[in-house]
């Protein structure tokens, strides 16, 4: 694990998801059982924020509690447990992201996929013209746009934001996940929640909706200045 | 962080972005007592930051409606399925992997035979060398001999024994 060291006795004694992990390492596959059930909702939801396909958020949710199973031998308890598998699922999520863009499918799949699909741009940019009659937007539409501005942001800045929105996760925790200091965390966020509130806020103040273009490319530059140094 | 003097500001946006990130922290309470303090404070003079910390909680409030999904029925069936083929694979690897030390120990007891099977066969021409001394030596006499036949016959009229006592 990355990040600072503390007491390892603190997880054990702390966190009863270290003390299972701890029972897997003597191969109890009851252990084993009861993590995948605790975390398997609480991971695809995560991934599936990420990938923006079930499908494939489900195998890779299992990719990582396989990986999780695989390492148990070496399993030492240097963290929360959910920091150490948000950490694998960070890892595989940014492999799976690399290969699908490599293969130039991401925007078809992302386009394709879910049940969401009947809202696409074209309707949004219509609604938002005001070519539609002016309405309050039902709850897929705006799941959607809220999808949709997840999707300006990048990579990091998602990560950052679903472990901190959906995990609860503090910033030394989503540091120690994502291999980053705490400070980085702070300006990753703050850039994450800024993004999204401009792309959100023609919503937010007349009900309507305007998919402003992603994150312009300045905020992104001085964000990478800063994760660098 | 900022003019605390300051009832209003214009435009809106020109809150700095370290003063996002303070409010932003300050959102997620990760501002440690007195920094939280400072910026209640702040807050209550400054409109334009009051604004700027409501639009960044709606912000958060709205991610609440990204849908939500749920396990298949089978997931954690077929995770675990996975868990046992893999301790299986597992095994058959430390399997493998307890097999070296056999296999090393018998490529060095057949490096070991070919080594001694090859001193030996060597010994051997040696040794022929050895018991055939006698003929090598006289290999060029033999030669002008022509024939076993005829040494045969000047053996028997003594003319080999004749040499030797003269000496």
């Amino acid at each position: 694990m990355s990040g600072k060291k503390r007491p390892k006795k603190n997880y054990v004694e702390t966190d009863p998801d270290v003390r299972l992990m701890l029972e897997v390492r003597e191969d109890s596959a009851a252990a084993f059982e009861e993590l995948v059930s605790r975390y398997q909702t609480r991971l695809i939801n995560v991934l599936n924020h990420l990938v923006n396909k079930r499908d494939l958020a489900e195998d890779l949710a299992q990719e990582v509690f396989m990986r999780v199973y695989r390492s148990r031998k070496r399993y030492e308890p240097g963290a929360k447990f959910s920091t150490w598998l948000f950490t694998i699922a960070n890892n595989v999520a940014s492999n799976a992201r690399r290969s699908l863009s490599r293969r130039k499918e991401v925007n078809v799949m992302s386009r394709s996929s879910g049940e969401l699909r009947a809202y696409p741009l074209a309707t949004m940019a219509e609604a938002a013209s005001g070519l539609m009659p002016t309405r309050q937007l039902d709850k897929l539409e705006r799941a959607e746009i809220v999808r949709l501005a997840m999707e300006t942001l990048n990579e990091r800045q998602r990560m950052a934001l679903l472990l901190s929105k959906f995990e609860g996760m503090s910033y030394q925790d989503i540091a120690d996940s994502m291999d980053l200091s705490v400070p980085a965390i702070k300006s990753l966020l703050s850039r994450a929640r800024v993004n999204l509130k401009s792309v959100l806020e023609p919503y937010m103040s007349a009900g309507n909706i305007s998919m402003k273009s992603p994150v312009p490319e300045e905020s992104e530059l001085s964000e990478a200045k800063e994760l660098a140094e | 962080m900022m003019d605390g003097h300051s009832t209003t500001r214009s435009p809106v946006n020109a809150i700095s972005s370290d003063e996002h990130d303070e409010l932003v922290a300050y959102l997620d309470g990760e501002l440690d007592e007195a920094s939280c303090a400072r910026l209640e404070a702040q807050l209550l003079e400054d409109e334009a930051l009051q604004m700027k910390l409501n639009e960044l909680s709606k912000v958060w409030d709205m991610l609440d409606s990204l849908p939500k999904v749920a396990a298949t029925a089978d997931f954690t069936k077929s995770t675990m399925e996975m868990a046992v083929v893999s301790t299986k694979r597992e095994s058959t690897g430390n399997s493998g992997k307890r097999l070296w030390p056999v296999r090393i120990l018998l490529l060095c007891a057949a490096v070991l035979l070919g080594f001694f099977a090859s001193r030996w066969m060597q010994q051997d021409d040696d040794r022929m060398l050895v018991e055939d001394f006698a003929v090598i030596e006289n290999l060029d006499l033999y030669r002008v001999g022509g024939s076993i036949e005829f040494l045969e016959e000047l053996d028997e009229q003594g003319l080999f024994t004749r040499g030797q006592n003269r000496e």
